[in-house]
């Protein structure tokens, strides 16, 4: 009887443990390769940050603490990529979720074709950055840019130099921005709007709400955490734009659209003075997750 | 002609090929209770979503105040609803769900508060305000959704089974609530319940709807002693009224029923009508549980023997099984007689409370 | 087939204790019914013996082993849920079949188990629909066959037919009774229905404001209950319940009070005797148990104003005003009177229960 019963129980004893330890098990692996890919160039990075290392000289490396923190706060090249870049999250974040917001609305109505639409809605996000960058240049290219061609088909003008202005770069970066990523957080918000249960809108309508009222007091705080975690990609994304900068205007004319990143970058690998770039590389990280834990405050506090 | 608040003329409901309600002509007047009493899914609920606007009417017309309301979004319809499933707002609060009606509107604060403690007074909620639907029991999110719907003025209120998730105090307790809010401010009322004891209760009038189609209207007495047909005289009542399928025959100035395991006879000019209209000889006689006496002997030639099969004590009263021939026969009794089970009994009844119907139309062929 | 036993079960939500230190015990094989008004914990502990609530403290056994730690899946129980939490994006049958295809069970096999319970609810005609497309009493239903097609150690069933209507109720509650007899399965039936659960139960547990009142048979909670709160939630009027003082008056013990003396049932005597008198207290008498008289009928009879009249098609409900009290009284259809008459009442003694004023628990 007793060694009847002794296979199973052994058994369940093993599916017990592993129940047990299945989350540990599951999380392990992506803590080492955190630990390995993540954490350790972070601490790399955090020791260089206060190290004066120029690669172009040939002094070595040199303890300095806090030095390039400071000649980074005295940079006024610094402030002014930080306005650019604060000019982008602001204006870039901001469009993107308004229009997406709209077109999710738009979507989220029974039509024809949604599908179709939706599916085109994709598209943008699926392309690579680089390829976009291109696409931008030529749409905004001063004699052979579609852009300029239609400005003076409709006779409003001759045309600007758009990436080369610089009253027009950074604006031209924003957009080719939002054009990009607005789709995605279309697809996002739709995906939040369509979990809202269908009675909930039944009940307003009945309850006398106008449509506007519907929106403001069911639809936007039903919809408030999806906005935030979406808000919270496009700004983590949004503050560190390289890409498109790089691509567009390389950060001019001047420094006109220079952003934190580019702005890194150009010291890290144009200066190669290794310890102002990784303390700027510090600087990003620290704003990003001050931005990022105040979102998902917001968040929690509606939890609760 | 004076029209009610409420009219449907000729609806109809499809989803797809399912035909939810089918040609209904009802009228809800002002100041009326109207009760819509069926089994489930036969589409009660579907009929009062049409009026809310919440269902689009596949055909027909529906008039609240005379003015057709087919094309009108359901919040300009003037009306107020309580949820089957509560559809309560799951952001806001107990208060601000009850408070929102009044705040689209534009109400005062101060004004919402007061109307919304009173309401949460007599619905005895005003301990659970502050909290989230997902923090209340099922009876607490049922009795939000109800206040949420009785606390401001409308033309109509329509209330789909808002009390089913009550226990039996507090649904006596509300049932008196909303009985007297209908009686001193004459509010228009229509309520679906299958809860046959809540419709006789509460309502002016009962309309029984049975697979999509009415049975019949009238007051709750009407559709108790003469139920119109076989569905309604089943339906209503608990525990269910007795058929046994009969043979008719006219012996003199007696009319003789027979039928599985029975033979009586009966001595009624009323009866003996209703068996003439009978195409063949073949009947369904109808007989209520509470009607019939059950004796342990045989007290007069005209009683029908059986044995006990069934004992079920509800408290008050406890229903007896009794197995005639091939019919199972239930019988109402005070829960003090005491039979067991297999126990050879007589059962007893008068010709008073007989009904007798018609086998292939259902017709009850008293009325 | 498993008992299930709770000790000293605490539920709480942040500050609220919805349950109270309960304990109770479901036999192996029994039919116990979980009875309270809305908000009493029942809800909480079904989902605490399913694993679906953290238990505050205190301990579930199900079949003798601590269930605690467990997750729902391990406790081989199966439950209906007050909202029937359907899967939206799947069929009626497979809806029912869902715990049948992950516990591996035949795909013949299934398509029989679902096809039988479709069959017991009245659903076989719904199988391939959504349950969005279904009413509110046909979706409880389908909820109702996805937790008896699986095969449990324990069924646990949250208002499984509140949404039905009588008919239907009458004819479910047989099948289950019936199935339950069948299968002996261990079952915990929560309810707010006292006629659902006087005829289902093998016991009833009556629950208030997380703590146990009562726990005894139908018979027992009907006939002798332990205290006001019971005697008030169970029966359609419930008991009537009737301040007054038990005192000594010429010699016999009575209970008065300024619109009545009865003199006490035998069945009290020897309670009575043995309290300080006078002392206040409150009789309880049930809606039947009283009968109304047009004329004065013996001097045990109570003389009372009526206050309303209720048809209610079979019976009719008298309420008539005893000094301060309302008392409900199941009449005869044909019974008639007008408000104000005066009537007169005679209690049937040996029904009579007599309450304690303050504590209200029963003393007889
Ligand atoms: N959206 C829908 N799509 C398809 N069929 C539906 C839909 N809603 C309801 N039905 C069907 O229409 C019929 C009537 O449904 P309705 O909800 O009106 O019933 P009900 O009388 O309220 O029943 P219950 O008492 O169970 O709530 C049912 O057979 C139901 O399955
Ligand atoms: N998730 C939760 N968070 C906070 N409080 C809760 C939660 N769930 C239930 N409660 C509270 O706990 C108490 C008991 O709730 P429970 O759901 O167990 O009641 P119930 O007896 O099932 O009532 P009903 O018959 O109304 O369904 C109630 O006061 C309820 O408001
Ligand atoms: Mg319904
Ligand atoms: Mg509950």
């Amino acid at each position: 009887m007793n060694r009847v019963t002794a296979a199973p129980v052994k058994g369940r004893d093993f599916n017990s443990w592993i129940d047990k330890r299945l989350p540990v098990l599951f999380v392990a692996p992506v803590v080492g390769i955190l630990l390995t890919l993540a954490i350790g160039p972070l601490l790399f990075i955090f020791i260089t940050s206060f190290m004066s290392w120029e690669l172009v000289s040939a002094a070595a490396p040199q303890f300095i603490w806090f030095r390039n923190y400071l000649n980074i706060v005295l940079d006024s090249r610094f402030w002014n990529a930080m306005k650019n870049t604060l000019i982008l999250l602001v204006g870039g974040v901001g469009l993107q979720l308004v229009l997406g917001l709209i077109t999710a609305l738009l979507l989220n109505r029974e039509f024809k074709l949604k599908r179709v639409v939706t599916s085109l809605f994709l598209i943008p996000i699926t392309i690579a950055p680089v390829v976009v960058g291109f696409q931008w240049r030529v749409i905004y290219h001063e004699s052979f840019g579609p852009l300029n061609y239609i400005i003076r088909m409709l006779r409003l003008g001759n045309g600007f130099a758009w990436l080369a202005d610089t009253r027009t770069a950074l604006f031209s970066i924003l957009v080719a921005e939002v054009w990009q990523w607005t789709p995605f957080v279309t697809i996002v918000l739709l995906a939040g709007l369509q979990s809202i249960s269908p009675r909930v809108y039944e009940a307003a309508n009945v309850d006398g709400a106008t449509p506007w009222q519907v929106f403001r007091r069911v639809t936007l705080p039903l919809l408030k955490p999806t906005i935030i975690i979406v808000a919270l990609f496009r700004v983590m994304d949004v503050f560190k734009i390289f890409d498109l900068v790089f691509l567009l205007t390389g950060g001019g004319p001047g420094t006109a659209s220079e952003s934190v990143s580019l702005y890194t970058y150009i010291n890290g690998f144009r200066y190669f003075s290794m310890g102002y770039a990784t303390a700027l590389a510090v600087i990003q990280l620290l704003i990003v997750t001050i931005i990022c834990m105040n979102l998902v405050k917001m968040m929690k506090v509606r939890r609760a | 002609m004076a029209m009610g608040v409420v009219v449907l003329q000729n609806v109809w409901k499809k989803y797809g090929d399912v035909e939810a309600v089918k040609n209904l002509n009802l009228e809800c007047k002002e100041g009326e209770f109207l009760a819509l009493l069926g089994p489930s899914g036969c589409g009660k609920s579907s009929t009062l979503r049409m009026i809310a606007g919440l269902e689009r009417i596949t055909l027909g017309s529906i008039f609240i105040d005379g003015r057709e309301v087919n094309a009108l979004e359901p919040r300009q319809r003037d009306i107020a609803m309580a949820f089957e499933a509560y559809a309560l707002y799951p952001h806001l609060t107990a208060y601000e769900n009850i408070a929102f009606p009044l705040r689209v509107r534009g109400m005062r604060e101060q004004e919402v508060d007061r109307r919304v403690r009173e309401i949460a007074d007599t619905l005895d909620i005003g301990n659970i305000l502050d909290r989230l639907p997902r923090h209340l029991s099922g009876g607490q999110q049922q009795r939000i959704s109800f206040a949420r719907a009785m606390v401001r003025p409308a033309r109509v209120y329509l209330m789909d089974e808002p009390l089913s998730h009550l226990d039996a105090k507090q649904r006596s307790q509300l049932r008196s609530e909303l009985k007297r809010l209908h009686r001193f401010k004459g509010l228009t009322i229509v309520f679906v319940t299958h809860d046959q004891i809540e419709a006789m209760a509460m309502a002016d009038r009962i309309a029984v709807m049975n697979l999509g189609v009415l049975q019949q209207v009238g007051t709750p007495l009407e559709v108790f002693n003469h139920p119109k047909n076989l569905f309604v005289a089943n339906f209503v009542g608990e525990p269910p009224i007795n058929l046994l399928s009969v043979t008719v025959r006219q012996e003199g100035q007696d009319i003789l029923f027979t039928g599985d395991g029975f033979m009586i006879a009966m001595r009624d000019g009323r009866l003996a009508a209703a068996a003439a209209k009978l195409s063949t000889s073949k009947g369904v006689l109808g007989i209520r549980p509470m009607h019939i006496a059950l004796h342990r002997e045989s007290v007069s030639p005209h009683s029908i023997p059986g044995n006990v099969t069934l004992y079920e004590g509800l408290g008050d009263t406890a229903v007896v099984t009794v197995q005639v021939g091939g019919n199972a026969v239930r019988v109402e009794t005070s829960p003090d007689v005491s039979v067991s089970i297999g126990e050879r009994v007589f059962l007893q009844f008068s010709a008073a409370h007989v009904h007798l119907f018609d086998q292939d139309t259902g017709e009850n062929l008293l009325h | 087939m498993a008992e299930v036993v709770l000790k000293n079960v605490v539920k709480r939500y942040g500050e609220l204790e919805a349950v109270s230190n309960v304990s109770f015990e479901c036999r192996n094989g029994e039919f116990l019914v979980l009875l309270g008004p809305s908000g009493a914990g029942k809800t909480s502990t079904l989902k605490m013996i399913a694993g679906l609530e953290k238990i505050t403290s205190g301990q579930v056994f199900i079949g003798g082993r601590e269930v605690n730690g467990l997750e729902p899946r391990q406790r081989r129980v199966a439950m209906v849920f007050e909202n029937y939490a359907l899967y939206p994006h799947l069929s009626v049958f497979d809806n029912i079949a869902s715990p049948l295809k992950a516990a591996g069970v035949a795909p013949g096999d299934i398509e029989a188990r679902v096809k039988h319970v479709a069959k017991m609810l009245q659903i076989e005609q719904l199988l391939d629909r959504r349950p969005a497309h279904l009413s509110g009493g046909q979706q409880q239903r389908v909820s109702f066959g996805r937790a008896l097609a699986k095969e449990a150690d324990v069924y646990l069933m949250d208002e499984p037919l509140s949404h039905l209507d009588a008919k239907l109720r009458h004819e479910t509650r047989g099948e289950l009774k019936r199935l339950h007899g069948e299968l002996g399965t261990s079952t915990i039936y929560v309810t707010h229905d006292f006629r659902e659960a006087l005829a289902l139960a093998d016991r009833v547990v009556v629950l208030d404001k997380g703590s146990i009142q009562q726990i005894g048979t139908p018979a027992e909670v009907y006939d002798q209950p332990a205290n006001d709160f019971v005697a008030d939630l169970i029966g359609e009027p419930p008991m009537n319940l009737i301040g007054c003082v038990a005192t000594q008056l010429d010699g016999s013990l009575c209970f008065a009070s300024d619109a009545f003396s009865l003199r006490v049932p035998s069945h009290a005597v020897d309670c009575v005797r043995g309290m300080t008198l006078p002392r206040q207290v409150r009789i309880g008498i049930r809606p039947t148990h009283i009968t109304v008289e047009l004329r004065p009928a013996g001097e045990d009879s109570v003389r009372a104003e009526v206050y309303v009249l209720e048809p209610l098609g079979a019976l009719s409900i008298l309420t008539v005003k005893l000094g301060a009290d309302l008392v409900k009284i199941r009449v005869p259809e044909d019974f008639s009177a007008e408000i104000g008459d005066q009537v007169w009442l005679r209690f049937a003694e040996e029904k009579i229960r007599v309450f304690d004023a303050e504590s209200g628990h029963r003393l007889v």
